[in-house]
């Protein structure tokens, strides 16, 4: 979030300026802000509606997660509907949005018994009638996508399964029949709703991402936004004219202008958009000696494995990829299969010397379950033993065996097999 | 002094036809041989032409005075061995032996400092006192090398500074190089770089100036009324003019300060002169945690050519830095640099012949550019924009009669701008934009001695812009009444035109540069009128009061449509029509110990865009700017200069919402951001500023150098004027913040020359 102080450390240090003295300064003006995204398929429908800050109550803004949060100020008790504006039938493709359990948030239909009458291409008109008589309008227009192609290889004519970041870019092509600009989210799995891989606002209706793209606002770590054995979700958002200005615009800190409002007696959004979902998985090349199809065995009682496998066996395996990364080389690697880890998720790691860590994250009820492995790697399909450390202490021992590589299978060296700990 | 002579004609001499404005000639007997005589007086010490200084030919009656070029000629010299005397108050007499083969001559001459008990007087009142005997032209200022590097400032001299404490001229804050004159944007204001256009003359944000003061020869400012051979501003002419260099011998000088170094050499080459100046900023060598800096390059040539002709060459090159390396480079990918660099760079070359004793021709040819990138490169993400313009004139001065002295001349201007956003790695070009007019001119300027009492000064230009189709009749009109010998009233009218503009919001206090478009089938080409009414005074020959109202329209102007849709072209403005209206006052005194400016000005301007009245954020009632320079303290050179401004519009906030994030593959609002939500535009004002910068400047020599150590304290008092404020109305009760402008800001130097 950019935030008032952030612009104030801005100013004051790059001009050498001095902050003035905070004084006290009357209320503002009321003004009624609505924010209303509708999207396709979505089965419910949501508006949010709020004072707009004017310093007569303290606001405090861990509101920003809606609808999941209430916001600051809310607006209670407004009369919202939505109406069809397309076709003969409007008054019955009119619905009227509750405000249930949050206040000043209105919400229609839920999940299990979705009742929204809105199709793409509709033109859908949204009232507001706060109960002081204050009136917020606006008109969408719910965009249609003629045709989406989403796909990578080497080149545009190339198409392959699995997105190789050493070799492919991701190409995003879209034809709209009613729409504006597109929306880009890419996210790892598991990544909290504003942590994204990569946020693409384009009105050039195509895109293309390089597998070794990356994102040079996260460090000089030299990670590639797409780590090899990652899984992405990939949403392509086709949105209307009012939400491409609402995400282009916004009023600016010095002059208070700049927002290209489309609402009529309040300020927001009423706008629309069309989304796909798609999954990327990544992968790369296998090139380096330490890359390649790692198995673990071993056996633990603690917490991260029994999340897992109930406890007692552990047996997993892993594809491991290089990242060339400061301060040394990391790695990611995702897991395949077996019962080290939920199928499909990932591990982050590095090599120091030869010696590996990782860590280990399980989703659970409560807060994410962690553990570290950490061994020293032996080459060529030789197992070696790498202790499982949890809050600081060893909970167990595996034996992990490199049993692919560069070259393809590696030759198990079972005269070298090493046993662990309470593996049979 | 010092006096070349050449059977050949000098360079000096070949530009001689177009300033003889000042010199008398008499007839001389029909059967005795004679010649034209031409020449030029420069200083000794660094070549700058030498104005009004008195030349008689000794044994007859022949006698003028030198113009603001220092030229002089005697269209019917005798054929004989002459005795030219020199004089001039500041100026050491003397007397030059002229061979009788020879037909020009350049004369160098010491200035003096002059025992007035107890004044001591320098300084050189001409170039105003020649202005107002023989030109009528209203609201113009020269600034000599001395006045700016006798104005402290922040960090070294720096002409527009300078520009921006005289009368007409409004600074919105001490961060912006820009200015505003008499009401209209900053994008009005034409700057010249020895007749070269240059489109955005400002270094790190503001804080130093394009030009190097040593290198600048004089400084003409135009607030209004400009003539017709200026090419299309609404508000006002900076015309900076660079020295030749030394055509004696090699010499140089540099100064060092905290944040920048420069090296100016100059001297003869060949039969030709050299100017070539260097500087650059050092914060980055320095510190190593601030990647910024600038060069810049400047560098003036000027040789004979041919039989009295000459031919002049100007080149500035000058580039900002800020290259932050992000991601260093690695086996299988490059580095990934943060990189901001914009500059100008620009070539004028002037061809001067004479014409037979018919008058001169003048042709002009430049190139000049400015250019910025802005990205994650190399190939990540980029803005670039660039702006160029090619230029080529001609112009005619007829030998000047003692009634006109006129000007005609024809001009192509073609302006290429181009805008693009565009990311390589993503294989996409966000945008592009280009716009490119044409200017075809032509102007005919008539300095008219109507009578001993009554000067004029009737004008035309016609301009004609491709694209825009759009033709143009813009006539001047200027007039001086002399009451007595030291009075005059003064005025003129006149319409311009700009082809180009710059969409800047103009009401964002900061500008780096402006992002300039040009006219075209949608964008119009703005329009102004001028009605300038005015009275000069002067007292004795070193004090000059000047005080003259005015009144200005603006039409087709244009301000940023934020809504635009970037797939269509010429949806990019919002049309602006404006007015002004103020009265200026001048009282400077040209000479003596103290000497300096008072500079007042009132204005009010007012613009209307999208059906709203408005003030424009110049909008300051009030500007009072004092300059002197007078003796200081253990033996220094002190310059003070105190500045108020009435306070100047902005746009006040009544409230702040919560702009929010959406993730639309979640389906939630994930991510907030804090937005102002503005109330009447410009409808508030910022408190009164002052400011008071004090400068001290020692000079002495060593080792056969000249040193001079300064100290400037810029905002001495450390007044705090509030640069902007900042709201926060989440808090209950509300409040409001913000940030100052400059604290004080003391600075040390030293510059050297030898």
């Amino acid at each position: 979030m950019v935030t008032r102080r952030g612009w104030w450390a801005l100013l004051v240090g790059a001009l050498g300026a001095c902050e003035l003295t905070e004084v006290t300064i009357p209320d503002g003006e009321p003004v009624v802000v609505v924010h209303a995204i509708l999207r396709s398929g979505d089965p419910v429908l949501t508006v949010i509606v709020e004072e707009a800050l004017t310093g007569r109550q303290f606001a405090d803004d861990n509101g920003r997660v809606l609808p999941l949060e209430s916001p600051p100020i809310p607006i209670a008790g407004a009369r919202v509907t939505m109406t069809s504006l397309t076709g003969r039938d409007s008054t019955s493709r009119r619905v009227v949005l509750r405000e249930d359990s949050l206040p000043g948030v209105y919400q229609h239909g839920t999940q299990f018994a979705p009742s929204v009458p809105f199709m793409p291409g509709d033109s859908v008109r949204l009232r507001v009638e706060t109960n002081d008589g204050r009136i917020v309008v606006g008109v969408t227009r719910l965009p249609r996508l003629r045709d989406l192609a989403v796909w990578f290889g080497r080149d545009s004519t190339e198409r392959r399964e699995q997105f190789n970041r050493d070799r492919d870019t991701l190409r995003i092509a879209a034809v709209p029949a009613v729409g504006r600009a597109l929306q880009l989210e890419v996210s790892a799995d598991g990544a909290a709703p504003d942590e994204f891989a990569i946020y693409f606002f384009t009105d050039t209706m195509g895109v293309s991402f390089p597998g070794s793209l990356i994102n040079p606002f996260e460090g000089d770590s030299g990670a590639t936004v797409f780590r090899a054995g990652r899984v992405y979700g990939l949403s392509v958002a086709l949105v209307d004219q009012n939400y491409y200005d609402f995400v282009r615009s916004g009023n600016d800190p010095l002059t208070g202008r700049g927002f290209i409002n489309h609402l009529e007696g309040g300020i927001g959004v009423f706008g629309a958009m069309q989304v796909v979902q798609y999954r990327v998985d990544a992968v790369a090349d296998v090139d380096d000696p330490h890359e390649g199809r790692y198995r673990i065995v071993g056996q633990s009682d603690h917490a991260v494995f029994r999340q897992v496998t109930g406890g007692g066996d552990v047996d997993g395996r892993w594809d491991l990829y290089l990242d060339d990364l400061e301060p040394g080389p990391g790695f990611s690697a995702r897991i395949v299969t077996g019962s080290l880890g939920l199928a499909g998720s990932s591990i982050d790691g590095q090599f120091h010397g030869d010696t590996l860590s990782a860590a280990l994250n399980v989703p659970a009820e409560g807060p994410t379950i962690s553990a570290g492995i950490e061994g020293v790697w032996r080459p060529g399909g030789t197992p070696f033993l790498a202790r499982v450390l949890a809050d600081g202490r060893a909970v167990g021992t595996v034996t992990i065996t490199q049993v692919s590589g560069p070259g393809g299978m590696l030759p198990l060296d079972l005269s070298r097999l090493v046993t662990a700990s309470g593996t049979r | 002094m010092t006096a070349k002579t050449s059977g050949t004609v000098p360079l000096t001499a070949a530009v001689v036809l177009c300033g003889a404005f000042l010199v008398s000639s008499f007839p001389l007997a029909a059967q005795q041989p004679t010649r034209v005589l031409r020449g030029r007086v420069l200083s000794v010490r660094d070549s700058t032409p030498m104005p009004a200084v008195w030349v008689e030919i000794l044994a007859t009656s022949l006698s003028g005075r030198t113009d603001t070029a220092g030229r002089f000629v005697f269209p019917a010299a005798p054929r004989e061995t002459l005795h030219l005397v020199v004089r001039r108050l500041g100026v050491a007499s003397d007397t030059v032996l002229v061979p009788a083969d020879r037909d020009s001559i350049t004369i160098y001459v010491h200035s003096i400092a002059i025992d007035v008990a107890p004044v001591v007087t320098v300084g050189r009142p001409d170039i105003a006192r020649e202005r107002f005997e023989t030109e009528a032209q209203t609201s113009a200022i020269t600034l000599e090398r001395a006045e700016i590097a006798g104005t402290p400032g922040l960090f070294e001299a720096d002409v527009v500074r300078v520009v921006q404490l005289l009368p007409g001229s409004v600074a919105k804050n001490d961060y912006t190089i820009g200015y505003n004159v008499r009401g209209g944007e900053s994008d009005q204001n034409l700057i010249l770089l020895d007749g070269v256009p240059i489109f955005n003359p400002s270094h790190l944000a503001g804080l130093f100036s394009t030009f190097d003061a040593n290198a600048v020869s004089r400084t003409d400012f135009l607030t209004g009324g400009f003539p017709a051979h200026y090419p299309g501003r609404l508000s006002s002419v900076l015309d900076i003019s660079l020295r030749t260099g030394n055509p004696d011998h090699t010499q140089g000088q540099g100064q060092v300060s905290l944040l920048s170094s420069k090296m100016l050499v100059e001297g003869p080459v060949g039969g030709a002169t050299y100017l070539l100046g260097v500087r650059r900023t050092y914060a980055d060598a320095l510190a190593g945690v601030f990647p910024y800096y600038f060069t810049d390059v400047i560098g003036k040539t000027r040789a004979p050519l041919g039989r009295r002709g000459s031919l002049a060459l100007t080149a500035y090159w000058g580039r900002d830095v800020l290259d932050l390396e992000l991601v260093r480079a690695r086996e299988g990918h490059e580095a990934v640099n943060l990189a901001f660099n914009w500059g100008n760079r620009l070539l004028g070359a002037t061809w001067s012949q004479a014409v037979g004793a018919v008058g001169l021709i003048q042709n002009r040819a430049s190139i000049s550019e400015f250019s910025t990138t802005l990205g994650l490169l190399p190939d990540l993400a980029r803005f670039d924009n660039s702006a160029r313009l090619l230029s080529a004139s001609t112009t005619f001065v007829p030998h000047p009669s003692a009634v006109h002295d006129v000007r005609l001349g024809a001009a192509v201007e073609r302006y290429q701008m181009n805008y693009e956003i565009s990311s390589a790695s993503l294989e996409t070009t966000f945008f592009q934009a280009s716009y490119a007019p044409t200017v075809l001119s032509a102007f005919v300027d008539d300095q008219w001695h109507a009578a001993n009492w009554l000067l004029l000064r009737p004008g035309v230009r016609l301009d004609y812009v491709t694209g825009a189709r759009f033709t143009g009749v813009s006539p001047r009109a200027s007039f001086k009444l002399f009451l007595d010998k030291a009075t005059a009233l003064t005025g003129s009218a006149g319409r311009y035109y700009q082809a180009i503009h710059s969409i800047r919001d103009q009401e964002i206090p900061i500008t780096i540069y402006e992002f300039w478009i040009g006219a075209n089938e949608h964008i119009p080409v703005a329009q102004s009128d001028h009605g300038v009414l005015g009275v000069e005074r002067w007292f004795g020959r070193d004090v000059q009061v000047v005080v003259e109202g005015y009144r200005k329209t603006f039409d087709n102007l244009v301000t940023p449509n934020r809504a635009q849709d970037l797939r269509v072209e010429g949806d990019e403005y919002i049309p602006a029509t404006g007015s002004a209206w103020g009265i200026d006052l001048l009282v400077r005194r040209h000479v003596g110990t103290i000497r300096g400016w008072l500079a007042y000005g009132f204005t009010r301007a007012a613009r209307r865009a999208a059906g709203v009245t408005y003030p424009p954020a110049h909008d300051r009632r009030h500007t009072l700017n004092v300059v002197l320079q007078i003796p200081g303290p253990l033996g220094s050179d002190m310059g003070v200069r105190w500045g108020v401004g009435s306070p100047l519009p902005y746009t006040g906030f009544v409230g702040e919402w919560y702009h929010r994030l959406y993730n639309a593959g979640a389906g939630v609002f994930s991510d907030v951001r804090e937005e102002p939500i503005a109330a009447k535009l410009n409808g508030e004002r910022y408190p009164t500023y002052t400011r008071l910068d004090v400068g001290f400047r020692w000079a002495f020599e060593k080792w056969g150098v000249q040193w001079q150590p300064y100290l400037q304290v810029a905002n001495a008092y450390n007044r705090r004027n509030v640069f902007v404020y900042f709201f926060n109305y989440a808090d209950a009760p509300p409040t409001r913040t913000g940030v100052s402008q400059l604290p004080i800001l003391p600075t040390i130097g030293l510059e050297f020359a030898w």
